[in-house]
């Protein structure tokens, strides 16, 4: 796979696929705090954030800037930083749309979890060589260690 | 004391992997200005050509969005921190 290694553990994951279950039929969507290690990139915290679009909040997704300034600061502060996004698909599936990919910072990793019928599926991660471009599909894997798997952590939206 | 400028992931490649920067004090286009000095081409990624700020990009000063502080104009004192966020959005299809 050509997007790289991301290191997701199973809480995190099963985080991301409560908050899209609580979420639905509205698409969810959250940042992923963690490091840059040998294979590639391990998150060691998935965080909540609001999306904006109200108008269509099931099929479109505005992450709150303040959610994300926040979650730069309190990971800069614990020697981490932002290394993606994840977002929901309500009934679609978990590939990069074509929104995604014109919307896609290079850089990040984003993380997609399907959903159909309110129940959560697949789930995958993409990158994106830039704005537009064709995703890459990241090889998500569910450990990194031991080490800091104590740490991960689903915490609610800021001021939610 | 400086300006702390905080450089988020898609732009570190011109800041050599940093994600917090010094800068000199000013007004926010005098900080891009010294910014884009010390890591070139960095401005251009949050800037269009006329000048403003991109439509995916928002500047935060001290947690409060520089749109409501005077914009590019809006003066950045030394300990201020300018943080650079990467509008995050999508959908589907």
């Amino acid at each position: 796979m050509e997007g790289g290694v991301l290191c997701l553990p199973r809480s995190c994951e099963a985080a991301i696929r409560r908050h899209g279950e609580e979420a639905y039929p509205d698409e969810a969507c959250g940042i992923l705090i963690g490091r840059t290690v040998s294979r590639g990139v391990a998150v060691v915290e998935v965080r909540r954030a609001r999306n904006l679009n109200t108008d269509r909040a099931r099929d479109r997704y505005d992450l709150d800037p303040l959610d994300q300034l926040r979650a730069e600061e309190e990971a800069g502060l614990a020697g981490l930083a932002v290394v993606g996004f994840y977002h929901t698909h309500p009934d679609h599936p978990a590939s990069a749309s074509r929104t995604d990919a014109n919307l896609a910072w290079p850089g990040y990793h984003y993380v997609i979890c399907a959903l159909a019928q309110g129940k959560p599926g697949d789930l995958r991660a993409w990158t994106f060589r830039d704005r537009g471009a064709e995703p890459r599909e990241s090889r998500v894997e569910a450990e990194e260690g031991r080490s800091w798997r104590s740490r991960c952590a689903s915490r609610p939206p800021y001021g939610g | 004391m400086a300006v702390k400028v905080r450089i988020p992931a898609p732009l570190r490649g011109l800041t050599g992997g940093r994600g917090e920067v010094d800068a000199a004090p000013g007004s926010v286009f005098e900080v891009l200005s010294g910014l884009d000095r010390s890591f070139a081409g960095i401005r251009s990624k949050i800037c269009e050509e006329s000048g403003e700020v991109r439509k995916y990009v928002r500047l935060f000063l001290n947690d409060e969005d520089v749109r409501s502080q005077g914009g590019l104009q809006a003066p950045v004192k030394d300990g201020d921190v300018l943080s650079i966020i990467p509008a995050i959005a999508g959908g589907c299809p």
